[in-house]
């Protein structure tokens, strides 16, 4: 059972479509990391997820339930950490971590606390007088306290500072070691994912146009490197079908998607004639695909 | 459970200072008699009106306030996906945060009032509100309007929020559906109370009030639990199920009301006898029925084609509301004026009883308030009206006035009479018609006639220290019991002059005269002595009935024949469902036993033309016509209780 | 543990390789000696930010390379005798570092001799322990 699947996931504003047809399954244990400009529709999967907005058309499951009609008793095993933290502004991480206390069936307050000492987060201060940082901690001490089997991230790191990032990241590896929990998070931060995803999608303009293992996409993506007076045979760059062609000082440079180490090997061997052939990012295997630089 | 509890305990204990504010608020009314100005007015009374006053205003306001925001602030502000991203169920984030401002609003309330209720009953002041009307406050009513009034404005207050709040076009169909729910159900309450079905219309203010409670519950609940964070959304969902339920109730308030204004004579449970014709087939009937509470409809029926007619005259049981012509053909009646308030004015309608299909008509003759007395022609071609101290004729249907003129005093509606003594001259039959006497000292009876050719009020006789007086049917003639002798004597109502004395009989005793003028008298304690005396004053027959504690006169449902009930004692009245029936052969002199339980519905001056004359009444609610050769009974009206 | 062990996106390794070399590079190296306790899966995942599945993989190889050994109770460590890498794999990727030095050094000019000759300097240093320039 995949503790989240979804089917044909559409939704509608008005006559503008934010999701379109959007159908993946995370497999239990993995983390799933989905990528995506602001717009592209993460907000609108996350919400639908959770079962606060009911989508137009499509099926939504998480743990293996329909989550529009079972909201209440799935959401009992699942952590959410949302975009923009919404606890009230008045009440303190205690007092908010009181009242989540009486609402799972098993609720680790020591933990909690811990954890909030640990980033440093004064238990007692408003939560409107904290810090985005610390916000972002403290949503995510409190999604972690439940004993979740799964992790809902909406964006976690946006916004935050290196140290804190870091502090996210660890808590996240921390309770992936422990617990083998399912980790879902939509995020900009690409560097961050990068290293701790291991399936990894992209949404554009609400359409899944990338769903598949981090290691076997990065496997797949290539820059080749060619000398300028060589990419003037034309037939040869595009034999190699490239996703993305830029011209760069003294060299050409193309992505392709399509890296194989046999087929590349056809090419002339690193040297003054030679293509040169090297990893990318997923930063930059990100921007080839969108064409555009991705928002920091 | 435990998800509403911890929603319910979180919003009470966020707005925690609105509880301080309250109890500093009770105390405000204890130190106003020591505020300058209103000290004077009387410490009790001003602590009293003053901490009601404070209660009901911090309640209600508080009411719209938290209604407005406890669930649209977080909606608008994102902030709801705080809890719906929880394992809380969506009922219980509606019930837990309504449930907390329903506490707060009541129990701020609450709090305002304690110091001032419990000083006054303390210090046993007198005069104080709560001690004077803290049994009103305390009664179970007074609390239960208080909280649903609290409900309704926290409901109203979160509806209106939302749609203030969604910038939806929602909106458009809230501002229709208002006013078309509001416009039906003003409607069917104008309707009801125009027809004086007083207790149908309140039953359909309290439904759709409590329709209006129930809608917004739900609306909301829907709202909330298939919305959730989706403003938009919610608002759709809150206005369709708001306004979709109080179409419903309103459609069913229309329907009630119709259904309660089509009643029937057939409807009745309890059937009583109004009026009769004279001569002909029609009777006036009235009476409750099942679902119809406080509403007690009017007709006109024809016993023998069984067709009738609901008239709308006003709701006062005991007047002959209905006049009939004394040739049979016209029934007239007052009605309110379609648009008119309460008091008036009221409309001359009349109804043609000869024709088969006829309808009520409207004349245009129109009386700013309800008169005391009315009486028809015996053509039906003109009324004779007193309201207040004027009499006025007026032609029907033109309306033309006739002739009026002014009383001494004015008349009762229940102790006296009108009539017409012939098309141009009407008689005023009453104790103390004419003198301003006080009326507990009423002494002479007095009969005085008005003609249509002018004159004034003309007395014409007074019969000084009688009792138990009763007129003739032509009007002509007056039988009373003189309180010298206690005997009863006749007397010429156009002179007053003595025409005959009747024997002397005991306490217990009546006279009455007949429809063919003949003269009854009864007397007996424990059993009742019936003579028959003619027109002549000759005495005729005698009857005695043994074991019989009441007796009471029909009218003469053939010639010569005369129907009589008698029922024996019960413990406090007599058993009038024990009652026997009798009819009587006034040229032969027997009796014959009729029925049983049957009460003769109208008194003797019922002749054989007269339908009244074989109607009666069993156990109380139902008519029944009996035939008098046969015995055959008939139901007209009303059900036998079982 | 005093050697580090850096990941580079830019490799064009999986993590998990990454890791599995660089642990067989400090043992060969001898900076990581027999008997060592390495770090518990959690505490590696941490410090290198990584997935702590990708360091289970890499760990799961080496024990069954035999480099690593678990203790049940106590941990993992480095094993007694490592063994040496595979074959093919350790050839290729030798001529592969060599192809990119070879083709450095004809970029910068250098020969042979002097490409020879800085390398042995290098052999050198590394044998002895020292620290700078050995990372991929």
């Amino acid at each position: 059972m995949n503790p989240i699947a979804l089917e044909g996931l559409t939704v509608r504003y008005g006559s503008r479509l934010a999701v379109d047809g959007v159908s993946l399954a995370v497999p239990e244990g993995a983390v799933y990391a989905l990528l995506g400009r602001n717009g592209a529709g993460k907000s609108s999967i996350v919400r639908c997820l959770l079962g606060e907005q009911k989508p137009s058309s499509g099926r939504v499951s998480l743990l293996g339930r329909e989550v529009w009609k079972e909201r209440a008793s799935i959401l009992a095993e699942v952590g959410v950490v949302p975009e923009d933290p919404d606890m009230p502004p008045a009440m303190s991480p205690r007092q908010i971590a009181r009242f989540c206390s009486r609402l799972y069936p098993r609720w680790d307050a020591a933990g909690v606390e811990a954890r909030l000492k640990r980033f440093g987060v004064p238990r007692d201060t408003p939560f409107g007088r904290l810090s985005k940082g610390q916000k972002g901690h403290v949503a995510l001490a409190l999604a972690l306290a439940g004993g979740p089997r799964l992790l809902v991230l909406d964006d976690p790191t946006l916004g935050l500072d290196a140290v804190a990032r870091k502090a996210v990241f660890e808590e996240l590896i921390g309770e992936l070691a422990d617990r083998g929990i399912t980790v879902f998070m939509t995020t900009h931060d690409l560097a961050g994912v990068e290293r701790i995803a291991d399936r990894v999608a992209m949404l554009r303009q609400g359409r899944l146009v990338l769903d598949e293992e981090m290691e076997t996409l990065k496997r797949r993506f290539r820059r080749v490197s060619f000398p300028r007076s060589q990419a003037a045979d034309v037939s040869r760059l595009e034999a190699l079908a490239p996703v993305a062609v830029a011209a760069r000082g003294w060299e050409v440079e193309a992505v392709v998607s399509n890296y194989d180490e046999e087929r590349f090997s056809a090419l002339p061997p690193a040297g003054q004639d030679g293509a040169e052939v090297s990893a990318l990012t997923l930063e930059e295997i990100f921007i080839a695909l969108t064409g555009e630089e991705e928002e920091r | 459970m435990r998800g509403f509890l911890a929603v319910f305990e979180r919003e009470v204990v966020e707005r925690r200072l609105l509880v301080v504010a309250s109890v500093f608020l009770g105390l405000v009314p204890l130190a106003t008699p020591w505020l300058p100005g209103l000290g004077q007015l009387g410490g009790p009374e001003v602590r009293s009106a003053t901490a009601l006053a404070l209660a009901l205003c911090f309640s209600f306001g508080l009411a719209l306030m938290l209604g407005a925001t406890i669930i649209v602030r977080d909606l608008a502000e994102g902030r709801l996906g705080f809890y719906f991203s929880r394992p809380v169920r969506g009922w219980a984030i509606w019930a837990g945060k309504l449930a907390a401002a329903a506490v707060l609003a009541l129990g701020t309330g609450v709090l305002i009032l304690l110091p001032t209720a419990a000083a006054e009953r303390r210090l046993d002041l007198d005069g104080g509100w709560w001690n004077t009307h803290g049994a009103l406050a305390g009664s179970s009513f007074s609390i239960l309007l208080w909280i649903a009034s609290v409900l309704l404005l926290l409901l109203w207050g979160h509806a209106a929020g939302v749609a203030a709040r969604s910038h939806s076009p929602w909106l458009l169909l809230d501002f229709v559906g208002l006013g078309f729910v509001v416009w039906l159900a003003w409607a069917s309450i104008r309707r009801l109370d125009f027809a004086g079905a007083f207790g149908p219309s309140a039953l359909v203010a309290i439904g759709l009030l409590a329709a209006a409670l129930l809608a917004l519950l739900a609306a909301g609940a829907a709202q909330v639990l298939r919305g959730r964070t989706d403003i938009r959304r919610g608002h759709r969902l809150l206005s369709l199920t708001l306004w979709g339920t109080l179409l419903l109730a309103s459609v069913a308030a229309q329907a009630y009301a119709a259904w309660t204004l089509a009643a029937a004579p057939g409807d009745l449970e309890e059937a009583h006898l109004s009026a009769a014709a004279r001569r002909g087939p029609w009777i006036a009937i009235y009476g409750s029925s099942r679902g119809r509470p406080g509403f007690t409809p009017q007709f006109l029926l024809d016993i023998s084609t069984g067709r009738s007619v609901r008239v709308n005259a006003p709701p006062q049981d005991f007047w002959p509301a209905n006049r009939f012509s004394s040739d049979g053909r016209w029934a007239v009646w007052l009605e309110l004026q379609p648009g008119a308030s309460r008091s008036g004015p009221y409309e001359l309608l009349r109804l043609d009883l000869r024709a088969p299909r006829s309808r009520p008509e409207r004349t245009r003759i129109l009386y700013e308030h309800l008169p005391s007395l009315l009486a028809v022609s015996a053509d039906g071609g003109r009324v004779a009206v007193v309201a207040g101290r004027r009499l006025t004729f007026e032609e029907v249907p033109s309306g033309r006035l006739l002739a009026s003129a002014e009383l001494p005093q004015e008349l009762g509606r229940y102790e006296d009479s009108l009539q017409f003594v012939d098309p141009g001259r009407v008689r005023i039959y009453g104790f103390d018609v004419l003198s301003n006497a006080d009326p507990a000292l009423r002494s002479g009876f007095e009969v005085a006639e008005v003609r249509l050719a002018g004159g004034g009020v003309v007395p014409l006789a007074r019969l000084e220290k009688v009792e138990e007086v009763m007129v003739s049917r032509d009007g002509e003639r007056i039988v009373a019991r003189r309180q010298s002798d206690g005997r009863f004597a006749v007397f010429e109502a156009g002179t007053g002059a003595l025409m005959a004395e009747l024997p002397p009989v005991g306490e217990r005793s009546r006279a009455l005269f007949l429809a063919d003028d003949r003269i009854a008298l009864v007397s007996g304690a424990t059993s009742k002595e019936l003579r028959i005396f003619s027109s002549a004053f000759v005495p005729e027959r005698t009857f005695r009935f043994a074991n019989a504690t009441s007796l009471r006169l029909g009218g003469e449902p053939a010639p010569d024949r005369l129907v009589v009930a008698t029922a024996p004692r019960g413990p406090e009245t007599a058993r009038w469902d024990l009652c026997r029936t009798w009819i009587l052969d006034l040229a032969a002199g027997t009796v014959r036993r009729f029925a049983s339980g049957m009460v003769p519905a109208a008194g003797p001056l019922g002749g054989p033309e007269n339908a009244a004359s074989r109607l009666f009444l069993r156990q109380g609610t139902q008519l029944v016509e009996i035939e008098p050769e046969s015995g055959r009974q008939r139901v007209i009206a009303g059900r036998a209780r079982t | 543990m005093p050697p580090t062990l850096r990941i580079d996106p830019r490799d064009a390794r999986p993590i998990w390789r990454q890791i599995e070399e660089g642990v067989q590079h400090l043992v060969a190296r001898g900076a990581l000696p027999t008997g060592t306790p390495v770090p518990s899966v959690r505490d590696l995942a941490r410090e290198l930010q990584v997935n702590p599945a990708t360091v289970s993989k890499a760990y799961q190889r080496l024990t069954d390379a035999g480099v690593l050994t678990v203790r049940r109770g106590e941990g993992t460590f480095v094993s007694e005798l490592p063994p040496p890498p595979s074959d093919t794999r350790r050839n290729g990727r030798l001529r592969e570092e060599a192809v990119r030095y070879a083709s450095l050094a004809v970029t910068l000019g250098a020969d042979r001799q002097e490409a020879l000759a800085t390398f042995e300097a290098a052999w050198r240093s590394l044998m002895a322990g020292g620290s700078g320039g050995e990372e991929a």
